[in-house]
């Protein structure tokens, strides 16, 4: 078996240290699960060559105790909105099927450097659109943790940043890149049972990220653990002169504290009431109260809190979305590159063409409707407003966490991620795409509102044998913290996300 | 001094314990049993927003047009009608939340110092990368059919700009 | 003492067609705004980092960003925020402390992102002022002032080049993303000549501030009039645009003809459509460009990648890496148009015309400013008159720009000094002109050996000559003795011609009254 898929990135590089496993071989090994796993669909293309190209180089680095990073000759995937140099990057859409960019992204270029090895670009929602990775030129990605993945009775993964999800819970690679603009790294990292990362909007920088929205989107981190986690970030975070919306501070790596050495008594974990909207499933609730109550036992300051402006949330972000996607969108025309339909009479006619064939239902209806709502007669009163009320949502967030005294302040808000763990695909699909987010990204998407860290993390099996994890939401760049609070309820829950028979059954 | 964040205090709580204890056995967690009265609320808690359901909208057929042509999606006009009409109702619900006094948030970045770049050449010279992704290039330009003529029109009239 | 007499000024750029001019009409009044793209000198783009020269080979300065690639993102150019807010202070604009980018959308091959990133809501720098001479030929000149509303940055786009054959566009990126600053004046004008004008003194800042080359033949400067009419009394008419002026004359000409049209359609009993018109310069008439018919919404939206811009207001700071202080950048400011014109008036005694002259033509000045500082005795109004008359109208006569003309100040200080000490005439001193220019760097005293240039100034040489004048005009000398003196003239002009042009007229007048008196 493969003993390796149980270590963290730090016991697997120590591993290669020690000449007990060859990055070769770990690489060799999650090509192979990949094929073995296609059903799932995580993946839309493997880049081998280049792989194996990766972990012989990262090989002979170990053996000559020359070593780039932490990372060096780990797996890891990128969802196909990152841009990859000659590698097809199409963001799942018609459009950009043949696209191949000219640069790496930011974020894959840091990790190339760091020596670790890409697997290849893994599914997702057409530009990102979606909580479901359903709608994709690719086809949909399966949760691993489906009961049935073989007839319609499969589970959704989550999406956009399905795949990055699913290749990490199914063991393919140690630590994948989603994008996360609405809860679309924690969506996916919720069902299938996975740690989601969403960092501080800017830490981590998008050049190369296809934007779906400039304003929230943020580069994602899935992982096994709250530990791999933290290597990933250390590796990818900090300013970047391409991108004028990082913080411009150097980056201090976060060094989480040993697991016995975490003291909760000076933690202050609130309970924001709104969170719990309708549709919250018992036994999510029922996990949400548990691991509030575990972390009050653990000496932690637990109190009940209030965002009042949350419900809004979703309003405000699907106006700031459409208006976004009518505007990146804008630049899909057929002529530099892109899907370029073959009608010749005017450009008007070309673009028309080009795009209706390039684009999917959901990414037209919302350029038709972002167009509408920043019409000069309609700019203050959707757009505008909806700017305002992000204020609002920013500042529900700004007053818990530090406008008041040390009594009324906390450090840690714990809410849900998803209403409920994964639902099944026909119950998903029946729902229309802005439905399907207006409840799936309610407890997600005030974080990308705010530009806060939040972080969703796996705590057990519903009884349908399904995920159920809870996020964790801090104020801006306490990722470490966050995380160090993370790890420590990661600790008591004890999951173990490769459970599932599908990743045994792949493999025997 | 750089000024980034003036109204946000940098954390540096790192929750450590000054003695080491020994991590504690685990055992199954049962999740009906609690220790403390819970601060999870068990029950939801209402949302209050206005039913725009009901509220007819108007759309003419000139906004339809001029839609169309902004968005170059080649949607029916029924269904672009329809989508739209769902949507507005759907952004309303917001319209009555008060704002007064309040700006708009563009950016969560509002108060850092925009990056400025130094003047120097640094990019292009890629032609071949920079065409490499057009599907129709002719001799190191970009190929586009002629001038913008409106979509309602049939007969090319070259715009002679 | 001889006199010079300033010929009626004939400034080459600012000329029309005497047909085309406004004639003052107290029934209509016509009113002009402009709105002129200048584009800033800079060695990269405004957001990335490729290179502006002008004529670079095909879609060769074109980086991934100004290509419109996927996941490619702005970073703003300090040196085009600098130019940006100097070119604003020297025409006295506020500068913002924050001010914003937006994104403004349209469809057009030439347009890779699908939107232009500019300024709408809150720019660079607004409310400032223009102050300029306007000079047109038969009138005096005088002074206007138009306001100027708002000072963006903003990014241009890319060519396309029209195949009518094959019916499609070539499109060349180059230009795409190039940085430049758009001044919106107010419609405070209410000619083309006033157009022309503010243009003009436009252009004499920008270069001195040195953030535009303001070469129109490439493009680096575009002027673009909003021109509507309306009956004294009446409110605003309905404007239209001109688009496609190509230089300074065009601008008034254009302009001129546009305020001509609209009152010929309005008398005549037709309306003015909202429109946008082309300036046709070889049929000298404006044409309807586009059906404006077609509405557009450019949807502005704020520039998400792009954080508010803060630059520094205290007086007395310092720029740093991150934030420009606009004080430290006043410092850098030369002196102004308007300040050189005040000091040639007030320290070199030289009338406004002739100041406004010298400022207008910046070698003119630059030869004035050097000849005075090394031939001190010589009157200003000498220097100057010579610069104007002689030298400009050569250049003017033989159709070349007085910057290419061959003559250094060097060369001009040296005709002058011979000129004042009399070893040459004012007809001698022309000739040379045309001598330095066809041979330069030669001495000048070669030349004048050369072309026996020397003033006969020789007393008996003259006497003789006078007395040759008398005798072949004793009509003249008669008069002259009844005391008509004007006739002295005709004697002196006999005296010229006799001398081939070489004589001392100082010495001839001088002589003949002498001889006529006897």
């Amino acid at each position: 078996m493969r003993r390796h898929l149980q270590l963290g990135i730090k016991q697997l590089t120590a591993s290669y240290a020690d000449g007990h496993i060859s990055p070769r071989l770990v690489a060799d090994t999650a090509l192979d699960d990949a094929v073995k796993l296609k059903t799932l669909n995580a993946f839309v293309r493997l880049t081998p060559e280049l792989a194996l190209h990766q972990a012989n180089e990262s090989a002979h680095r170990y053996k000559e105790g020359q070593i780039h990073s932490n990372l060096d000759g780990v797996p890891i995937a990128i969802k196909d909105n990152f841009s990859t140099a000659g590698v097809l990057t199409t963001c799942a859409s018609r459009m950009l099927e043949d696209f191949v960019p000219p640069y790496d992204a930011t974020v894959y270029a840091r990790l190339r450097e760091a020596g670790t090895v890409l697997l290849g670009k893994t599914n997702m929602d057409q530009f990102a659109m979606g909580a479901g990775t359903v709608d994709s030129i690719y086809g949909p990605t399966k949760n691993v943790w489906s009961d049935d993945l073989s007839k319609d009775n499969w589970r959704i993964a989550g999406g956009s940043s399905g795949g990055s999800a699913s290749a990490v819970a199914a063991g393919i690679c140690y630590a994948a890149i989603g994008s996360d603009t609405g809860g679309s790294t924690r969506n996916p990292a919720s069902y299938c049972g996975v740690v989601g990362l969403k960092p501080t909007y800017g830490l981590v920088s998008r050049y190369g990220l296809i934007p779906l929205v400039n304003s929230m989107d943020v580069p994602g981190i899935f992982t096994r653990s709250i530990a791999d986690c933290v290597e990933v970030l250390n590796t990818v975070a900090g300013p970047d002169v391409k991108d004028s919306t990082t913080i411009r501070r150097p980056f201090k790596r976060l060094q989480l504290p040993k697991l016995e050495e975490i003291d909760l008594r000076s933690v202050r974990i609130g309970i924001p009431k709104e969170y719990h909207c309708e549709g919250l499933s018992t036994e999510m609730l029922e996990t949400w109260t548990k691991v509030a109550d575990l972390l009050e036992s653990g000496g932690a300051t637990v109190r009940q809190v209030s965002l009042p402006n949350t419900a809004a949330s979703i309003f405000v972000y699907t106006i700031l979305n459409q208006c976004e996607v009518a505007s990146n969108m804008a630049r899909y025309d057929g002529i530099e590159y892109g899907h370029r339909a073959t009608d010749d009479r005017s450009t008007e006619q070309l673009y028309a063409h080009s795009r209706a064939e390039g684009f999917n239902h959901v990414v037209k209806t919302r350029i038709l409707t972002g167009n509408f709502l920043l019409l000069r007669k309609n700019y203050d009163h959707y757009f505008e407003k909806a700017l305002r009320v992000r204020r609002l949502i920013a500042q529900d967030f700004a007053k818990v966490f530090e406008a008041g005294s040390v009594e009324e302040n906390v450090d840690i808000l714990l809410t849900p991620t998803t209403l409920s763990d994964a639902p099944l695909y026909k119950d998903f699909a029946a729902q229309s795409n802005r439905d399907q987010c207006a409840v799936q990204d309610f407890c997600t998407q005030p974080a990308n509102m705010a530009g806060i860290p939040a972080v969703s993390i796996p705590v057990r099996l519903s009884k349908a044998g399904l995920p159920l994890s809870l996020q964790l939401m801090s104020n801006t760049l306490n990722e470490e913290l966050l995380l160090t609070v993370a790890s420590w309820i990661e600790n008591q829950v004890g999951f173990d996300c490769l459970q599932n028979k599908h990743v045994y059954e792949a493999r025997s | 001094m750089l000024r980034f964040f003036p109204n946000l205090r940098f954390y540096c709580k790192s929750a450590t314990k000054t003695e080491v204890h020994l991590v504690k056995q685990r055992v199954e967690l049962n999740f009906k049993e609690l220790q403390h009265p819970t601060k999870v609320p068990q029950v939801p808690v209402p949302t209050a927003f206005p039913d725009t359901t009901e509220r007819d909208l108007e759309i003419d057929t000139k906004t339809i047009q001029l839609l169309e042509r902004l968005s170059l999606v080649d949607l029916d006009s029924a269904e672009a009608l329809a989508t739209l009409k769902s949507s507005i109702q759907f952004a309303d619900k917001i319209a009555n939340i008060n704002t007064d006094n309040v700006r708009p948030l563009y950016t969560v970045l509002e108060s850092q110092q925009l990056q400025l770049r130094n003047d120097e050449v640094t990019e292009g010279d890629c032609r071949a990368e920079v065409l490499r992704n057009a599907k129709i290039t002719d001799e190191d330009y970009y190929v586009s059919p002629p001038g913008n003529i409106p979509l309602e029109q049939t007969e090319s009239q070259f715009d002679k700009n | 003492m001889r006199k010079y007499f300033l010929a009626p000024l004939q400034v080459r750029q600012l000329a029309t067609q005497p047909k085309l001019a406004v004639k003052p009409n107290h029934q209509w009044k016509s009113v002009v705004g402009l709105e002129v793209h200048a584009q800033i000198s800079s060695t990269s783009k405004l957001f990335s980092g490729s290179g502006t020269t002008f004529g670079a080979p095909l879609n060769s300065a074109v980086s991934f960003f100004d290509a419109s690639i996927p996941g490619t993102l702005p970073v703003l150019n300090r040196k085009c925020v600098e130019s940006g807010i100097k070119t604003a202070l020297a025409l006295g604009c506020q500068v913002n402390e924050v001010s914003m980018f937006d994104r403004k959308h349209y469809f057009y091959a030439d347009l890779p992102n699908g939107y232009q990133i500019t300024q709408q809501r809150a720019a660079l720098a607004n409310n400032g002022k223009i102050s300029f001479p306007v000079i047109t030929p038969g009138t005096k000149v005088y002074y206007k002032s138009v306001k100027l509303l708002q000072l963006q940055l903003e990014q241009d786009s890319g060519k396309s080049l029209h195949d009518d054959e094959l019916k499609r566009s070539l499109v060349d990126l180059n230009r795409a993303g190039l940085p430049l600053m758009e001044l919106v004046f107010a419609p405070d004008l209410e000619t083309g000549e006033e157009a022309a004008s503010l243009v003009k003194e436009l252009m004499l800042i920008l270069r001195r501030l040195h953030t535009c080359s303001c070469k129109m033949e490439e493009g680096a400067l575009r002027v673009d009039a909003n021109i509507s009419i309306h009956k004294t009394g009446e409110p605003l008419g309905v404007r239209t645009e001109v688009k496609n002026i190509g230089s300074v004359r065009s601008i008034s000409q254009a302009i001129s003809y546009e305020i001509n049209r609209q009152i010929k359609q309005v008398a005549a009993g037709g309306i003015i459509t909202n429109e946008t018109r082309s300036w046709d310069a070889d049929g000298r008439r404006t044409v309807a460009m586009r059906d404006k018919e077609v509405l557009q919404d450019y949807r502005f939206m704020p520039e998400p990648n792009l954080p508010p811009l803060h630059v520094n207001l205290k007086p007395g700071s310092q720029s740093t890496e991150d934030l420009i202080s606009v004080a430290a950048l006043s410092e850098e400011i030369p002196e102004l148009p308007e300040h050189t014109r005040q000091r040639l008036v007030e320290h070199y005694k030289l009338n406004s015309e002739t100041a406004i002259i010298l400022v207008n033509e910046p070698i003119l000045l630059e030869h004035f400013l050097n000849i005075t500082k090394s031939l001190m005795d010589v009157p200003t109004k000498v220097v100057t008159n010579f610069l104007i008359n002689d030298l400009l109208t050569y250049c003017n006569k033989i159709n070349v720009d007085v910057e290419d003309c061959a003559l250094s100040s060097t060369d001009l200080k040296d005709v002058l000094k011979s000129l004042h000490s009399e070893e040459i005439n004012l007809q001698a001193a022309r000739q040379l002109i045309e001598l330095l220019h066809n041979n330069p760097k030669t001495d000048i005293n070669t030349l004048i050996e050369q072309h026996n240039l020397q003033q006969i100034s020789d007393l008996n040489t003259i006497e003789s000559y006078c007395q040759q004048a008398i005798n072949n005009q004793p009509t003249a000398a008669q008069q002259y003795r009844k005391g008509k003196t004007k006739a002295l003239f005709a004697l002196a002009g006999e005296v010229a011609k006799l001398s081939a042009q070489k004589a001392n007229m100082k010495i001839v007048v001088q002589c003949l009254e002498k001889l006529l008196k006897d």
